[in-house]
């Protein structure tokens, strides 16, 4: 059971309140004021959440992070901080370093929820079932080699046209990001890979190469065209639900999480493709109009985990966003009780549902839970514009 | 097209003027020359203030208000270029002409009139007309550019305040609103009674209230130190101020651009409080510092040194003067870059990070506003001192 958080920071008020939040709870709490001292520790004992201050004398935050991820991989890494610039929130984000950004002045509620979201994320992605399909599938896929390339031209804040550069030497990968520029995302026209990553954004392109792999051999399965369209579409139409709640742009950091929200099932489709097969045929098989639900039922039969469980899996194996995992594993059943970002949760649920229902892809449909929308404030209204726009979306068949 | 210049011919005797005039109608067209006459001194100084000619021909001798008394009563006009005037003089006048060169005249023509010397005479006023009206232009110019440098370079000591005020203040806010809604559960467990679970209560809450203690002070002291930066903008706010405690100030209010870089220490003397634009002051405390951080940060990249900023005040009471000396130990710089470093657009940070105004505005600031100067010593890679030395006006 993980349970053992550390937390960071060179001011000892930050320290104490924190200590008095978590006073009692059933966590083992550890506080450093200093990176060294926590370093110290890490080498004769363990812990399984590192919450850190950014800015703080001797060592900054995400050098912490860099470090303890070289000692202690499974360290899943948080940062606190009231530092304000932009680019650095990015950067700790977009090199796995941060998988999530809690800002200074924090909510007291807010940061337990995330606390035990974190928890239940390691618990959930470390059951001995889900580990044995893991193993079943063989070798996860790894980092393309371009990938890292990118990574470290990001780190060093290098421009566009400078990482433009490195994805043109790898083709299949710059189509695919002019694809997805040109239609799962902005829905603009551009022929340039430098301004595919301009309108995507350094996060949604690093995630998009990492994705590319399984993509394209997905294309060749049974349905793998129509859940590329399914994931394109969601993604737009999250984008849209987002900003209609928030009145603001979608994080860039979650800015493919509808891309990669099925991504289990391209997984499982690739490497075991005689189970996919059969998955495929069981619902064939059963097709009954009373209950449309059926993969989750087949999958556990034949797979012994559920694609959501997989594909959090290899989301967090590549070390993105908590926001994205969660979306990942909970898009199909939401429980209030055990997610760090309800929004975009609820978003994922609700979009994913409403694309599935446009597509008549019924085999893949998950049942909308009404409760949990209405309490991460998704309207009827809001329900009611998303249709019109997947709507609009199929007719101009954009995608 | 450009406007004529006007032309004032001064003369108690119409005969010079016409003959003037006739003289002029002749070499230049009235695009270039417009003509206006007056007969004594008084009538020459009403239209000087109503038409603002460029050029006035100015006879010496001429009854009541004589070409001396014209003179006097034009000699900011004449000091400044807007008035080039010419004497129309005797032949016997020179030592009368020598006092109207000393009072601002230009040139003389003499009696009797000859073609050739008034047109040429008047080409050359013409000539030194268009060069001052040139000088005017580019010196309005310059005084909007400067403006506008300022202007920016205000900009960015505002950003940097405003950066600097929302870190500084998210820690205290961090744990002051953690801890007031600590407090609320405690209440609410205080009511229901299950305090057993929280034992250490009674520790704790005097530990909590100290907390929230600690935390207003840290925002009320960057309260303060904003204040006395709130006269950045105000340019007319001479007040006698206290360079030790705007010192003070500034290092807490760019905390954030240094306190992970380097230590600074102080070193006061008491200095006493001097006339001066304190929020201007502060400005250019808050530029040296935030270079001097600056330059440790670019040489910790390469040799990790431990960095340090010191401060000191002095009182020189032999000059009557206050000296503030700043020394890091960063990168420092070579003869030639101290050269330029107060030149506008000089800057070594990389684009985005610096105006490259800041020392050009602080040396503007120093020695244009307050009669004080600034200087710099440096060795590369040792580090960099900056001296400045204010009089002390009470």
């Amino acid at each position: 059971m993980p349970r053992t958080i550390a937390f960071v920071d060179d001011e000892e008020p930050i320290l104490r309140a924190l200590r008095r939040l978590f006073y009692g709870s059933e966590y083992d709490c550890l506080f450093f004021s200093s990176p060294d001292a926590l370093l110290n520790h890490l080498e004769s004992s363990s812990i399984d959440i590192l919450i850190t201050d950014i800015r703080m004398p001797e060592m900054d935050g995400l050098e912490l992070m860099r470090r303890v991820k070289k000692i202690k991989p499974n360290v899943i890494c948080v940062a606190l901080s009231g530092y304000t610039d932009n680019r650095q929130i990015l950067a700790a984000l977009d090199s796995g370093l941060a998988r999530l950004y809690v800002y200074k002045p924090w909510d007291n509620d807010e940061l337990k929820r995330i606390v035990d979201g974190l928890r239940n994320i390691i618990r959930n992605l470390n059951q001995s079932s889900l580990m044995e399909t893991i193993n079943g599938l063989g070798s996860l896929p790894t980092f393309p080699s371009i990938y890292q390339n990118v990574v470290k031209l990001i780190e060093s804040e290098s421009s566009a046209s400078e990482i433009a550069a490195v994805i043109e030497t790898d083709p299949a990968i710059a189509s695919k990001l002019l694809r997805i520029a040109n239609t799962a995302y902005y829905g603009s026209h551009t022929g340039s890979v430098h301004q595919a990553i301009m309108m995507l954004g350094m996060t949604n392109v690093k995630q998009i190469i990492l994705t590319n792999a399984l993509f394209e051999s997905a294309e060749s399965v049974p349905y793998g065209r129509e859940l590329w369209q399914h994931a394109a579409l969601t993604n737009k139409g999250v984008s849209y639900l987002y900003h209609l709640m928030f009145q603001k742009q979608l994080p860039s950091h979650v800015g493919v999480v509808g891309l990669m929200h099925t991504i289990g099932l391209l997984l499982i489709a690739t490497t075991q493709p005689s189970q996919y097969k059969a998955l495929i045929e069981a619902c064939e098989n059963e097709r009954t109009l009373n209950n449309p639900f059926f993969v989750e039922t087949f999958e556990k039969k034949i797979f012994g985990s559920y694609h959501t469980e997989v594909g959090s899996y290899l989301l967090n194996w590549w070390a993105l966003p908590v926001d994205i995992i969660e979306a990942t594993y909970h898009y199909r059943n939401p429980n209030f009780s055990e997610i760090c970002n309800l929004p975009i949760v609820g978003i994922v649920h609700l979009v994913s549902h409403v694309v599935i229902k446009k597509m008549n892809l019924n085999y893949f449909q998950h049942p909308l839970n009404q409760e949990f929308l209405t309490k991460v404030g998704i309207t009827e209204s809001h329900q009611d514009s998303l249709e019109q726009y997947i709507d609009q979306l199929l007719n101009k068949r954009e995608v | 097209m450009s406007e004529p210049i006007k032309l004032l011919i001064v003369d108690d005797s119409r005969l010079i003027r016409h003959s003037i005039s006739d003289i002029i109608s002749n070499y230049f067209s009235i695009d270039v020359l417009t003509i206006h006459h007056a007969e004594d001194g008084d009538t020459a100084l009403q239209i000087i203030e109503s038409i603002k000619p460029e050029i006035v021909l100015l006879d010496i001798t001429m009854k009541r208000v004589n070409g001396i008394d014209v003179l006097k009563a034009v000699k900011p006009q004449t000091a400044s270029g807007h008035i080039i005037v010419l004497m129309i003089s005797g032949i016997d006048d020179d030592e009368t002409l020598s006092i109207c060169f000393k009072l601002g005249a230009k040139d003389f023509i003499r009696k009797p009139i000859h073609d050739v010397e008034l047109v040429s005479r008047l080409e050359g006023a013409l000539h030194n007309h268009a060069l001052i009206k040139n000088l005017h232009a580019l010196n309005q110019d310059l005084l909007n550019a400067k403006n506008n440098m300022v202007q920016s370079e205000k900009m960015a000591a505002i950003g940097h305040l405003a950066a600097g005020v929302a870190h500084e203040i998210n820690n205290p806010i961090g744990f002051i609103s953690s801890n007031i809604s600590t407090l609320q559960s405690y209440f609410r467990l205080w009511q229901s009674g299950d305090i057993e679970r929280f034992r250490n209560i009674e520790d704790d809450i005097p530990e909590l209230f100290s907390d929230l203690n600690i935390g207003i002070v840290r925002i009320k002291e960057i309260i303060d130190s904003l204040r006395s930066f709130s006269r950045i903008d105000n340019t007319n706010s001479i007040e006698p101020f206290d360079i030790e405690q705007g010192i003070k100030d500034t290092l807490i209010v760019a905390r954030h651009r240094y306190r992970y870089i380097a230590e600074v220490r102080t070193n006061f003397s008491q200095i006493p409080r001097i006339l001066c634009n304190g929020g201007k002051i502060n400005q250019v405390l808050m530029n040296l510092i935030i270079n001097a951080a600056d330059a440790i940060s670019m040489a910790q990249t390469v040799d990790q040194r431990d960095g340090l900023i010191q401060i000191s005040t002095f009182t020189d009471y032999e000059s009557n003067k206050i000296i503030i000396q700043i020394v890091d130990n960063g990168i420092g710089m070579d003869e030639t870059m101290i050269q330029s470093i107060f030149n506008p657009f000089f800057t070594t940070k990389p684009v985005g990070s610096g105006t490259g105004l800041g020392l050009s505005v602080s040396y503007d600031i120093i020695t244009n506003e307050h009669d004080g100067s600034i200087t710099c010593q440096s060795t590369p890679n040792l580090g960099t001192t900056f001296t400045i030395t204010l009089p002390i006006k009470t």
